[in-house]
């Protein structure tokens, strides 16, 4: 789930819950009427914030609505090979868990986070890596670099162009 | 007298023989499905849980031109070769559909949606994308 969905998940949560206790208050008392006409007297006091709340929630369900339609975009995150049979569809995700465990082999890698954009030409990796304390950075690099440049196009098939590495922390 | 219970009916069955053999694409399904589990390389088909209950749901089959064109979905083992494993699952079941069934398979789509690394030291988890 991306942050952006997780934040609209968390909004419209926020809101149903406001509206459920405004329209709870209409018919409940004690704290649950309490706090939902607390909320009615804080929302709804003027056009201006009623007209508001409304639009967010016209938002929200819009947004809402376009999560449960969405389909397609994970095939953008697809690495294709066309064989003679049909096509192989390769996830960057399935990519990038067998690079973050050939980069775990690598004597010093602590842990490994990683972007990957793939091109014509092959696979542009960046690694955020934390190193052991007492790694020798310019060793480990260049171990990294060169696992992931050998092994990765061996194991998945598809060619890796190039490969950045931070070096996030040392822990 | 209480009713005698009803089969439900399979959802789109594909008449593909002459002598008009009817077969439910749920059983194209689970052919394709055992076929790409028999292959080395291969963790599991489609993404539920591993285990072969509801494997054909990791296969979708479509009939175009008397042919049909199956889309599956795969888990592979680190270490081994993805595209080695794809070409692997294509062929074998190309072969397992139409040497079982008769039908002749155009193509097969594979889709590798996560990667295992039960086998491998220090990882006991499957990544899975959805």
């Amino acid at each position: 789930m991306k942050l952006l969905d997780r934040i609209v998940t968390l909004i419209a949560a926020i809101l149903i819950g406001t509206l459920s206790l405004m329209a709870l208050s209409q018919y409940v008392g004690g704290y649950i009427g309490a706090a939902g006409d607390w909320l009615y007297d804080r929302l709804m006091y003027s056009w201006v914030t009623t007209f508001l709340v409304q639009i967010a929630v016209i938002i929200v369900m819009a947004y809402l609505f376009e999560m449960t339609i969405r389909t397609g975009k994970s095939e953008g995150k697809m690495l294709k090979r066309t064989t003679e049979t049909g096509d192989i569809f390769v996830s960057v995700g399935t990519i990038e868990s067998f690079a973050r465990n050939l980069a775990k082999e690598v004597e010093g890698v602590q842990e490994v986070d990683m972007r990957t954009k793939s091109g014509p030409e092959g696979l542009d990796m960046v690694l955020k890596v934390a190193a052991a304390k007492d790694a020798v950075i310019p060793e480990l690099v260049s171990k990294l670099e060169s696992r992931i440049k050998e092994a990765l196009p061996a194991q998945s098939g598809f060619p890796v162009r190039s490969v950045k590495i931070h070096i996030r922390s040392a822990v | 007298m209480a009713e005698k219970k009803v089969a439900k009916p399979v959802k789109e069955t594909v008449d593909y023989t002459d002598d008009g053999v009817r077969i439910s694409n749920d059983v194209i399904c689970v052919v394709g499905a055992l076929a790409a589990t028999e292959v080395d390389g291969v963790y599991n088909v489609g993404s539920g849980p591993k285990g072969k209950k509801n494997i054909y749901k990791g296969v979708k089959v479509k009939l175009q031109d008397n042919s049909a064109v199956c889309d599956v979905s795969i888990s592979v083992k680190f270490g081994e070769n993805i595209k080695e494993v794809a070409g692997n699952v294509q062929k074998n079941v190309k072969r397992s559909i139409e040497s079982m069934l008769g039908l002749k398979v155009n193509t097969v789509n594979v889709h590798v949606i996560g990667v295992d690394f039960e086998g491998s030291a220090g990882a006991k988890t499957a990544v899975t994308m959805k």
